[in-house]
Parts: structure tokens; sequence; C-alpha cells
């Protein structure tokens, strides 16, 4: 295996697990336009990776079915994060611990209602599950309740060191903020919550960006997309 | 003779487009249609999506050419990928399909009634890869391919949990995706 091939293997896995930052990523599409090389490597590892995760639980359980522990452990589909039961009081507490004190600014298409008293709307979005960013949608029903959008960072792609992450919600033409929220803290954990508090948007398409923010450079990209208010 | 830069080859590209040079254009479309077809498939989850937006990419591409609306004619494969991002966002947001619900995470009883050919595909993939893991009579490499691709880990943590030597995991990797695609291609001849 040569020096080229082991680098098209750990860029494809990183880009393929949505590790790479929005530069670093257009950079990697740009070079897969003409290296057939790693446009080969992508292929095969987007098909093994699909291939993988398109396994059952029994499938996985036939595979390992004659391992011993240390593999068995191994043999249940990892619970994605946006499906892992998160209690009611656990946000609740990130809400007022972390989210609340942060200033944030926005403009509202309609004046803000009031919510139900003890009711959150959350809404989970992931980051990683396409690549930086290239389109994805999210649709959020106003319930009249406090909205919290919430995603996961994972913490191990950080190195450790403290970062903090803003989202800008715009006009669909982008032309206005309608939004923007600042300097959040994701919890140890790596799970990020928005408070977009009261605010009640008109009816409509809109589009969202996500940064990872960076003293004393430009903010990252990390995802970008459309946000459909109903 | 010194071999051409990218650059030089996308300047003579564009020039050649310019001047209505078909020969320029069908060029353009060999060297860069692969690698724009694998990047939008891997986004877009579907051959078939991925197939609509290339055709749509080139349309538009080539209009942007004809009328000299390139502003760094070196740069052609990045404009390439930047209008073919831009349709894939596009497309999703006309349709506004739910593209963060990961069809892998359906479980896969599912994938028939979800619908287009994108889902039978993955469904065959799942079979390939079964067929490739369960062949694999090491149980460390079977470890380290579910590990790398189902949990994400990285290269790094897999290698110190299963005190792999870096070398020793590429060779791993490498040989479940030759082996892999060697199962993928009878499954296709076969088809």
């Amino acid at each position: 295996m040569s020096l080229d091939s082991a680098r098209n293997t750990t860029d494809v896995a990183r880009y393929l697990q949505g590790k790479m930052a929005e530069d670093e990523a257009t950079e990697f599409e740009v070079r897969c336009l003409t290296n057939e090389a790693l446009q080969q490597e992508l292929e095969t590892a987007y098909q093994l990776k699909t291939g993988v995760e398109g396994l059952s639980e029994e499938d996985v359980d036939a595979i390992l079915s004659n391992h011993d522990d240390n593999i068995a452990k191994i043999a249940n589909k990892p619970v994605a994060w946006w499906e892992r039961p998160m209690p009611f009081w656990q946000v609740a507490a990130v809400f007022v611990v972390l989210v609340a004190p942060l200033s944030f600014k926005y403009s509202f298409d309609e004046p803000s209602t009031k919510s139900p008293p003890g009711q959150l709307n959350v809404i989970s979005f992931p980051v990683s599950s396409m690549r930086g960013g290239v389109a994805s949608s999210i649709e959020i029903h106003q319930t009249g309740a406090p909205l919290v959008l919430s995603t996961f960072i994972n913490p191990a792609l950080t190195g450790g060191k403290l970062r903090t992450y803003s989202l800008d919600i715009l006009a669909s033409d982008s032309s206005t903020t309608k939004l923007a929220l600042s300097n959040i803290h994701p919890t140890e954990q790596g799970m990020l919550y928005f408070n977009l508090g009261d605010a009640v948007f008109a009816p409509g398409d809109y589009t969202f960006a996500l940064y990872q923010e960076r003293e004393g450079q430009e903010n990252a990209l990390l995802k970008q997309g459309v946000i459909t208010f109903n | 003779m010194t071999e051409l830069t990218e650059a030089q080859i996308s300047c003579s590209i564009v020039s050649g487009i310019l001047i209505g040079d078909s020969t320029a254009e069908s060029q353009m479309i060999d060297r860069y249609g692969k690698g724009l077809f694998t990047v939008l498939r891997v986004n877009a989850k579907s051959s078939e999506i991925a197939q609509e937006i290339v055709q749509e990419t080139w349309r538009i591409v080539l209009e942007k050419v004809r009328a000299n609306e390139i502003n760094d004619p070196s740069k052609l494969a990045a404009f390439i990928t930047q209008v073919g991002k831009n349709q894939l966002l596009m497309y999703f947001r006309k349709s506004k399909r739910h593209t963060f619900v990961d069809l892998a995470e359906l479980p896969m009883e599912k994938l028939d009634s979800v619908g287009p050919e994108g889902e039978s595909e993955a469904a065959d993939l799942a079979r390939c890869v079964k067929s490739v893991l369960t062949s694999m009579r090491n149980k460390r490499d079977q470890e380290v391919i579910l590990r790398f691709y189902l949990k994400e880990e990285d290269k790094t943590v897999i290698c110190e949990a299963l005190d792999l030597t870096p070398t020793h995991f590429d060779r791993v990797l490498y040989r479940a995706k030759q082996r892999f695609k060697a199962v993928w291609q009878e499954q296709q001849v076969m088809l």
C-alpha cells in the first residue's frame, strides 16, 4: 500500500464520517474530480460503509456468533445520538444552565407568543449524516413551546479543545439574518443546544448555517441547509 | 516534455469550449464526470438522484463556460463541484426531502417499502458486506471493519484497543475492500 493510497484511505474515511471542516471537504471533493484512485477509494469505502450500516442486528449477531465477549460487545448497532432517550429534566437543565444566560440577537417575523409553561420543543439535527455544506433539511412544527435545536459534535473531533459554536438562520435567499446565536458551548457529552426561545417564524423556508467559532480566524462552516417552519 | 498541470488542462478546456470546439466539451465531461457523480452519489446517498443532478450540473456549467462566465478557468474542477453541490442543495430544497433520515438507520425489512433504487442498492450492499465479513476468518479483522465503519471509531483508537500497528490496520482494510469489490462485481455480473 503506497503512501498516496494510505492518505486516500484516511481522507476518505474522514470525509465519509463528516470529520472534515467545510474548506477541507471542498478541497477533497475537487481533488476527487481529477484523481481516479481517490474516486475509486471513495466509491468502495462508501459502498462498504453503506453495506455495514445496512446490516441488521441479526446479521451482525450471526457474523459474530462464535466470537468472544470482547467482540460481542460491538454486535449491537450503536444507537444514534438523536435516538437516545433524553429525559425532559436533562434538556431543561441544559437550557437553564448553559443556554439561557448566553446573549443572542434575533429578529422576528411575527411577535412572540407565550408558550405553555414547562414545555420545550426540542428538534435534533445531525451534523454528520451528510457531508459538510451539502444539503440538509429540517422541518419544524411550531407548537408555541420554546424551541431548542440540538445537535451532536463528537468531542473527540475537537482534540480536547474548548470550542464554541454559532447558528445563523437567514431568509431563504440569505438576504437577511432572522436569528443569530453565538458563543454556544457544548455539553461534556458533545450535545449542543441552541435556544430559539419563543421566537415565532412565519411559515416557510429559511437557510441555516452552523459554525464552529475560531478565535482570530474565520469561523468554520460545519453544516448548512434548509429549515422549514410550519 | 513536461506533463500539463490541472490548471493548464482546465484553461485549455475552457478555451476550447469558448471557441466552439465540441471535443473540448466532451473532454470536460470525460475528465470530471465520474468524479462528480461519485461525490454527488455519496452526498445524495442515491445513484438515481446523483445522475439527475449530474445532468443539470453539466447543463449549467456548459452554459456558463460558453458565456465566458467562469471567473477563474484554471479552477474549472472547483467550479463544477460548486455547481453540483448547489444543485444538490436546490434539489433537496425543492423536494423537501429529509436527508437526515439515514436509510441505514431503518430496519432492513422497511427498505423495500421506502421506494427507489437507492434503497434496494443499500440492501444489496448489505448482503455483500455480510458475505465478506462472514468469509473473514480472523475475528480481529471483523472487529476492525465493524468498529471503523459501523461505530466510526478512529483508526488510532482501534489500533490501540486491538493492539494493531497502523500498517496492519491499513492491510486489513485494504483486503476487506478488495474482497468487497470482488464480491460486488460478481453480484453485478449475475444481475
